[in-house]
């Protein structure tokens, strides 16, 4: 008799409670993380020391990513401006843009000034790795050159970004 | 714990009081007659929904159908063109309910100073617009323009004006900026240009072109070819110049842009990021915000050229801005020195910087009115909408309530804000307008997307 | 100190208690979610307009009953009905006319014969109903038998009577008046004065008395405001309004013009 009760007791209760979980919010992707080794050029591919080597090279490494408002180089994005550096001191005579960019989440104006606020942080943490500040120059687009398309924090995450250019 | 029950007594006794004092009317303003006038006073109270303002505008008369540049088939039918371009005016404007040439008969011409009372009473316009257009033999055109009180019977206002044949549309737009002021008490705004970025393109390979056409969308006219981006385009005062930001070197710098003669001239020489270009009331100064290894600040320069540019802020992070009040002695600009972006305003030379902007959420791109008594923002508190308030930063209102509405800057009598709303998902820009009280929110007509929009100062 | 008064209950007990609590808080839980709903919007009823009268007269203001009323006199009966007429509703059969010696019963008295046609009539028409009341058979209602003195309709002019005749003329200037629109409009109020003549048309032209509610926002909408008052009472008039009351609302002193949502 005691546990029907206990049992109705139950099941009434669970009928009762209709809580909703909200679901956990979206997480950005990690950015690339293959690491792939300098690898020597061959005859018919680019020519070293130039952009399309370089890119193709660091395999997406050329660029770092940030949190809203943010334009502090965290531990993944060191790495990358390492392996970014590494290339660079291979090929002294190279000379690179970093590009700052911000997501369409913001005004124009201000964008404009934090995407070059990304892009000096990356310049910055390159020299601190021995890179010559005179080869590098920055440039922000603010929001005005997207990636991605979406209006979405995924889309987002991975227009905030800087990306390091070599010139040709 | 019996000071405790005897403060609850207190208390108890004190709120109904306190209560009834507050309940009691705030004594009328009119102090009701003495005994011995006699005359009656009561209050006759407006409680209607706005209603918009009938006016009929029927086509322009002409003393004579001569032929004229201004339009292929003579004064007649330039007379009927204006009428439209009126009518079109009063009908955006949102305090009027116009009815336009091509619905109502014509006037002849000895009728424009002698309305036919009969055949406008019957209708639903309470207001009535007459005008005439005369060509003269050098080409010149005179518009006069008349206002009439049709239940009353009386002429309200009127006004000529003498124009080349090709400036016919600003002779309309005076006529109808006329009527607007006589009938709404605020200063005119028709006979105005607004300069504006034109968009093609997809979201990631945006063409953006500088663009300037007339406050209806007429006479449109691309000013640069799209090859290299260009952004938030200012006209200078006397509608001589506009100074913008373009990427033609590869970054953002700011050209001067001489209308008349084509020419391009930099506003600095500096290899760094420069953007913002706002002019002064009097058109004699540039200020400018500079990205110098990832500090932003603000600094202002002779228009002239020549002179060299002197920085207006120095805190650590990133001011962005000005935008000056109607008499030059203020600038208002934005700056994150506080951890997020905030309005802050200091004098003309840079110095007594503070701080207005203290409701919440992030508050960027300010733009003084040119009626000097509110402060145009965009407010960011998750979505993007634009906001008034006053100089000193109190009665803050929002005017827009949309996913991303930005950049908001006046028309020139300081009653209507335009700003840009950007779509969700496409990145769509189209220009909008909406009047300072937050009603008739209305999309500005342009050829392809739109941004950027800021207007130049009523034509003398 | 709860924890301890529990130690002595048995297993089952505490459970139970335990699903009581659980079970409690969850028909909490879903009450403050119903509650959380907005309610229907009760719909909002028409407005209307009501005046009231605060004060109280210390005249009466009733109408004064006659001193010597004329003595209701009972309508004199002819001997003989008059005849029918046709009246305007088509009828198939046309009534007979009684004639007082068809039947063995009493004559009915006039006031009950019936009218003759079924459909009923806005207006007796004496005529065609075949009563037997004379012309003059309102004679002698009200008034006194040696005066025509009907009484007056008020003996004063009091409380009561102003707020109908300023109701009558706010509901007379009210669809002509519509305040403009801009920034802290709302806040403008203007008072106007003006004469009127006798047949109710605008002697003169209103003037402003007083301006309020100024403000650097809508000062541009000030004089628009006063206009726009200035030309309802143009409108308005000229005023239909009792011509037994033409000293009270001759002149009008302070009419307020504003705006309220």
């Amino acid at each position: 008799m005691q546990k029907i009760a206990l049992v109705v007791t139950v099941a009434s209760v669970l009928a009762l409670s209709a809580c909703k979980k909200e679901p956990p919010a979206e997480l950005p992707p990690a950015p690339q993380n293959t690491a792939s080794p300098v690898s020597p050029p061959s005859q018919a591919g680019p020519a070293p020391g130039s952009q399309e080597h370089f890119r193709q090279a660091m395999a997406g490494r050329d660029t770092i990513f940030f949190d809203t408002d943010m334009f502090n180089v965290d531990a993944e994005d060191q790495a990358a401006l390492r392996e970014q550096a590494a290339y660079l001191q291979q090929y002294p005579n190279a000379r690179a843009t970093v590009e700052g960019h911000c997501d369409e989440r913001g005004t124009r104006e201000y964008n404009l000034a934090l995407g070059e606020r990304r892009a000096n942080a990356a310049k910055n943490y390159l020299v601190s790795l021995g890179v010559a500040a005179d080869r590098l120059s920055t440039v922000s687009y603010g929001k005005e050159r997207p990636i991605a398309v979406g209006s979405n924090e995924q889309a987002w995450s991975r227009n905030r970004r800087a990306v390091t250019v070599v010139m040709n | 714990m019996k000071l405790f029950s005897l403060l609850i007594f207190a208390i108890v006794l004190g709120v109904p009081a306190a209560a009834q004092a507050q309940g009691q009317p705030a004594p009328a303003e009119v102090a009701p007659p003495a005994e011995d006038e006699g005359g009656l006073s009561f209050t006759v109270t407006d409680d209607s929904a706005w209603q918009d303002l009938g006016i009929a505008i029927p086509a322009f008369a002409t003393n004579a159908d001569r032929p004229t540049a201004a339009n292929s088939q003579g004064t007649g039918a330039l007379g009927v063109e204006l009428g439209r371009v009126v009518f079109n005016d009063l009908r955006n404007n949102g305090l009027f309910r116009p009815v336009g040439p091509d619905s109502l008969p014509r006037p002849n011409y000895a009728q424009i100073t002698a309305p036919a009372w009969g055949t406008w009473q019957g209708r639903s316009a309470e207001m009535l617009v007459h005008g005439y257009v005369r060509a003269a033999d050098d080409g010149r055109l005179t518009v006069g323009c008349y206002l009439y009180d049709v239940q009353l019977q009386q002429e309200l206002v009127r006004e000529g004006w003498v124009v080349s044949a090709a400036e016919w549309r600003r002779a309309a737009h005076k006529c109808a900026d006329l009527v607007y002021s006589r009938l709404s008490g605020e200063s005119p705004f028709f006979d105005s240009k607004i300069a504006y970025i034109a968009e093609t393109g997809p979201k990631d390979n945006r063409v953006k072109r500088l663009a300037i056409m007339d406050s209806d969308g007429a006479n449109h006219r691309f000013i640069t070819n799209g090859q290299s981006t260009a952004l938030t385009p200012r006209y200078s005062p006397d509608y001589s110049k506009i100074a913008y930001v373009s990427y033609l070197n590869g970054y953002a710098r700011i050209f001067v842009y001489d209308i008349g003669s084509g020419n391009q001239t930099l506003v600095t020489q500096s290899q760094n990021t420069t953007f913002a270009p706002r002019w002064s009331p009097d058109g004699r100064t540039i200020l400018y915000s500079m990205a110098v290894a990832g500090n932003t600040d603000v600094y202002r320069v002779s228009a002239s050229g020549g002179g060299s540019p002197q920085r207006l802020t120095d805190a650590p992070g990133i001011d962005v801005g000005g935008s000056y009040s109607p008499d030059g002695s203020r600038i208002v600009f934005e700056s994150d020195r506080s951890g997020s972006q905030q309005i802050y305003v200091m004098d003309a030379n840079g110095g007594n910087q503070r701080r207005i902007s203290f409701f919440g959420g992030r508050a960027a791109t300010p733009e003084w009115s040119p009626r000097g008594d509110q402060i145009a923002f965009t407010h960011i508190a998750g979505d993007l909408r634009v906001a008034v308030m006053t100089p000193s930063g109190g009665g803050m209102r929002h005017l827009t309530n949309s996913w991303q509405d930005e950049a908001p800057t006046w028309a020139p009598n300081g009653r209507i804000v335009q700003f840009f709303r950007t779509a969700r998902g496409s990145g769509e820009a189209s220009i909008w307008q909406v009047d300072l009280t937050g009603r008739n929110e209305r999309r500005l007509n342009t050829p392809v997307g739109a941004s950027d929009p800021a207007w130049g100062p009523v034509l003398p | 100190m709860p924890m301890a008064s529990l130690a002595h209950l048995s297993r089952e007990e505490r459970l139970g208690l335990g699903i009581a609590a659980a079970a409690h808080v969850a028909l909490v839980a879903a009450l403050v979610w119903q509650v959380r709903d907005d309610p229907t919007p009760l719909p909002i009823p028409e407005r209307m307009t009501v005046s009231l009268a605060d004060e109280v007269s210390l005249e009466s203001t009733a109408p004064d009953p006659s001193a010597e009323p004329q003595a209701a006199l009972a309508p004199v009966l002819s001997p003989e009905p008059e005849p029918v007429v046709e009246p305007e509703v088509v009828r198939e059969v046309p009534l007979p006319v009684p004639r007082p010696t068809v039947t063995s019963r009493p004559t009915p008295p006039a006031t009950e014969r019936p009218t003759p046609t079924p459909t009923p009539r806005a207006t007796p028409t004496r005529q065609a109903s075949g009563t037997r009341l004379g012309d003059d058979f309102l004679q002698g209602v009200g008034g006194s038998e040696r005066s025509n003195d009907r009484g007056s309709p008020a003996a004063a002019f009091g409380a009561a009577e102003q707020a109908s005749l300023v109701q009558a003329i706010s509901r007379q200037l009210k669809p002509h008046w519509s305040a403009p629109q801009g920034v802290d409009a709302e806040r403008l109020v203007t008072v106007l004065a003006w004469e009127l003549n006798p047949d109710g048309s605008l002697k003169g032209r209103p003037r402003v008395v007083t301006q309020s509610g100024i403000n650097d926002s809508n000062r541009p909408q000030a004089s628009l405001h006063a206009e726009r008052a200035i030309r309802a009472v143009q409108l308005a008039a000229p005023f239909d309004l009792p011509e037994g009351y033409y000293d009270q609302w001759k002149s009008i002193r302070n009419a307020r013009f504003d705006r309220n949502l």
